[in-house]
């Protein structure tokens, strides 16, 4: 992708589930995202970061988990990845729906991905872990893509390039 | 995510405000059946103020609704934002619960079936 890059290592600690959700707001709103776009993009973002937490890293406190940012004129791409050592399978991603059995309390987060986001994608990382992207197709024209993102507050380490 | 908690004589109403995600989903539960165990078993939930949701928060929703049912109660949603009625539509959720565009709606499903029953 030819565009603009804005990553954060984000460690389980203190509110981490907020400063992810604080970052992807803050790009949802500098793509000219609609509230209910921002909504399906942030309930996606939120979904991968928790599988990497729980299923990838298994909760453990010292590992990261690395959201990656990548964005151009047509499209904006998520890439999260955890430390753990779960394979693609774990997540079932040919056979998630988000309708499972309406008792069940959890397995819905894959399906939801898969319905709201326009592509998605898990593969093993070479050092380990899994990353699942995750793409949505820009359909406004009123982002600010050129506009610097402000860093999130203490304990997420952001970097943005072009 | 902020839980305020409204005592009515027949029902209780919890508003949240925030997020619901895996986060903050063991305190609204918590919450909750601290008050089903003392036999408060009718309960609102308003999420006019939510402004997210994820699996996380559905499926203690759903934990949640087992554990009133269980106690022969009820849990009733009330004022969901239209992108937040979406996900409870796409995961089929809307079929199990109870949900009402007011808090008064709520309300009153509540106190009807309440004079029925009884």
């Amino acid at each position: 992708m030819n565009g603009q890059i804005y990553e954060l290592t984000i460690y389980p600690e203190n509110d981490h589930f907020g400063r992810c959700y604080a970052a992807t707001s803050e790009i949802a709103r500098r793509l000219g995202f609609d509230p209910e776009e921002e909504f399906r993009f942030a309930v996606c973002v939120s979904e991968a970061y928790t599988n990497a937490f729980i299923h990838g890293n298994k909760s453990n406190p010292s590992k990261s988990i690395n959201v990656v940012f990548a964005w151009d004129e047509e499209t904006v791409r998520v890439d999260v990845e955890d430390q753990g050592e779960a394979k693609p399978q774990a997540l079932h991603l040919d056979d998630s729906r988000p309708d499972i059995d309406c008792e069940k309390s959890g397995g819905r987060g894959v399906g939801i991905m898969k319905l709201f986001a326009d592509r998605m994608e898990v593969e093993e990382r070479q050092e380990g872990g899994l990353r699942v992207s995750i793409s949505f197709r820009l359909r406004r024209k009123n982002s600010q893509v050129g506009v610097l993102l402000q860093k999130s507050n203490g304990g997420v380490n952001g970097n943005q390039s072009n | 995510m902020e839980i305020r908690v409204t005592e009515n004589e027949d029902y209780i109403t919890l508003s949240l405000k925030g997020r619901l995600d895996f986060a903050s989903s063991s305190n609204l539960k918590e919450e909750i059946l601290k008050r089903v165990a003392q036999g408060r078993n009718r309960i609102i939930v308003n999420l006019a103020q939510i402004d997210f949701i994820n699996s996380s928060g559905l499926g203690t929703l759903v934990s949640i609704l087992k554990e009133v049912r269980l106690a022969k109660g009820r849990l009733a949603l009330s004022n969901l934002a239209s992108y937040v009625e979406e996900i409870f539509e796409i995961t089929q959720l809307s079929h199990i619960f109870e949900i009402y565009p007011s808090e008064a709606e709520a309300h009153e499903a509540l106190t009807a079936s309440r004079v029925n029953v009884s």
